[in-house]
């Protein structure tokens, strides 16, 4: 699953503490939003980029983020500059260099966390439960349903069903959609019911607790060091 | 006579609009009994294990737990404290994303202290030897290790009654045997619904067959 992609590795950044790691990319992400020029976010992107080569993720997986990235951002490139010819290029130069600052930065800092301890990191630091409870079970339960509408998939083909762009196909398109929502629901009746044989009464508990280390704070330091000079500069 | 841990007495129920799918159903479970229950399949034995411990209500008839009829939601509360039910699909009963975490879940929500939880979680784990798979997550595990945990989020609540709903349903022979000797262990009560009869032969003191509504011995 593509949310899990980054998490096999034990580099330095994998080690900090979730939260710290996720309230600093809160904060450089609020900072990098404030800056108006392009010196400011082509910094960040070399810094950000440094620090990706250090953690060693995998290149491959990256590129075609980004690659998705800039081919959306390449519609500003072909709007923008005929919009407003006099700052048009300099705008999209610093959208283009923000962006993809920014997608380093949740690359490095928040997609190095697997799922389970970002729910649990979030909810450490007061997320609302329903939404934290709603991020786990997504987790939890979208391999069975990507398993269930595949399943349905190959009974269709087995009985040689080939997408067309005609009626039929539509047709049967919208009735495996259907039966997906139907066994969705279906499901969720009895996972509820299985909840409530186990005492379930509103509240989930963490088993969990995170321990914050020296080199945790470090780290928040220097990264609400960065996000104030970022904030300065763009003020200044 | 002692008194049952579970009874049903003269018990029906219909799903809304549908027609009768229990009749009359009377049935005792006493403490250390195992009772298995057979039958075709939609004759209603998953629908009796769910009318059990409250998940369905009964159109008419009593269910007692402990010698006390049982009614209302909150009476049941109670007895789910108790009752543990195995369901059919482990999957929609694993629904933390880890191991140890879905054992800690009952547990919890009887209100133990923490250090009370994290020594039974570990005890269950080490009695179904599967304490390697703590940390791992719960929808990456094969059919087999899923059924047995789901059954040690049952037993993480020390339950006095296990309602087995197709337990060996989907298992290969390794995790049959592995499941059926961890059962032969289990001092408590069961209910076990099944068409294993291999299951019922190495496991069951009495047997009762589910058919037009109603139950016979056999």
């Amino acid at each position: 699953m593509a949310l899990l992609n980054f998490i096999n590795s034990t580099s330095p950044i994998h080690r900090i503490d979730p939260r710290a790691r996720l309230i600093v990319c809160a904060l450089l992400l609020t900072a990098l939003t404030f800056t108006h020029d392009a010196l400011a976010p082509a910094a960040t992107l070399i810094l950000a980029a440094l620090s990706i080569l250090a953690a060693r993720l995998p290149l491959a997986l990256l590129a075609r983020r980004f690659a998705a990235l800039n081919l959306f951002l390449a519609c500003w490139w072909i709007t923008v500059p005929w919009m407003d010819p006099i700052n048009g290029v300099s705008l999209a130069l610093t959208a283009t260099l923000k962006a993809n600052a920014m997608l380093l930065i949740v690359s490095l800092l928040v997609s190095t966390i697997d799922a389970v301890t970002l729910g649990h990191a979030l909810a450490h630091l007061r997320v609302p439960r329903k939404l934290v409870h709603l991020l786990l079970f997504t987790i939890r339960y979208a391999e069975v349903l990507w398993a269930e509408q595949q399943r349905m998939q190959r009974a269709m083909r087995a009985r040689c069903f080939r997408p067309r762009c005609n009626r039929h196909t539509y047709r049967h398109l919208v009735h495996l959609l259907g039966m997906l929502v139907v066994r969705s629901m279906d499901r969720a009746d009895r996972i509820l019911a299985a909840m409530k044989c186990r005492g379930y009464r509103g509240e989930f508990h963490l088993l969990h607790h995170f321990h914050f280390r020296p080199v945790d704070a470090l780290f928040m330091f220097i990264g609400i060091d960065l996000a104030l000079a970022l904030a300065v500069w763009s003020w200044a | 006579m002692t008194t049952p841990l579970l009874a049903f007495q003269r018990v029906a129920f219909a799903h809304p609009g549908g027609p009768p799918v229990l009749r009359d159903v009377s049935m005792a479970l006493h403490a250390g009994e195992r009772i298995g229950l057979t039958g075709a399949n939609g004759s209603g034995k998953s629908t009796l294990l769910h009318l059990a411990v409250g998940l369905l209500k009964p159109a008419s008839g009593e269910l007692h737990f402990e010698g006390r009829a049982r009614r209302t939601e909150n009476d049941f509360t109670e007895v789910r404290r108790s009752v543990g039910l195995l369901f059919q699909n482990s999957d929609d009963q694993l629904f933390c994303t880890t191991v140890e975490e879905d054992l800690a879940f009952g547990p919890f929500n009887l209100g133990w202290p923490r250090d009370r939880v994290e020594a039974r979680v570990h005890a269950t784990l080490d009695q179904l030897g599967i304490a390697s798979l703590a940390r791992r997550v719960t929808y990456r595990l094969s059919e087999g290790e899923k059924r047995l945990v789901a059954l040690g989020t049952l037993l993480a609540m020390e339950p006095r009654v296990l309602l087995l709903d197709e337990p060996t349903n989907g298992l290969d022979d390794a995790a049959h045997q592995r499941l059926l000797a961890i059962l032969n262990e289990l001092p408590v009560a069961m209910l076990i619904a099944t068409h294993d009869t291999a299951l019922l032969d190495a496991l069951s003191t009495t047997r009762l067959h589910l058919a037009n509504g109603a139950l016979a011995a056999r």
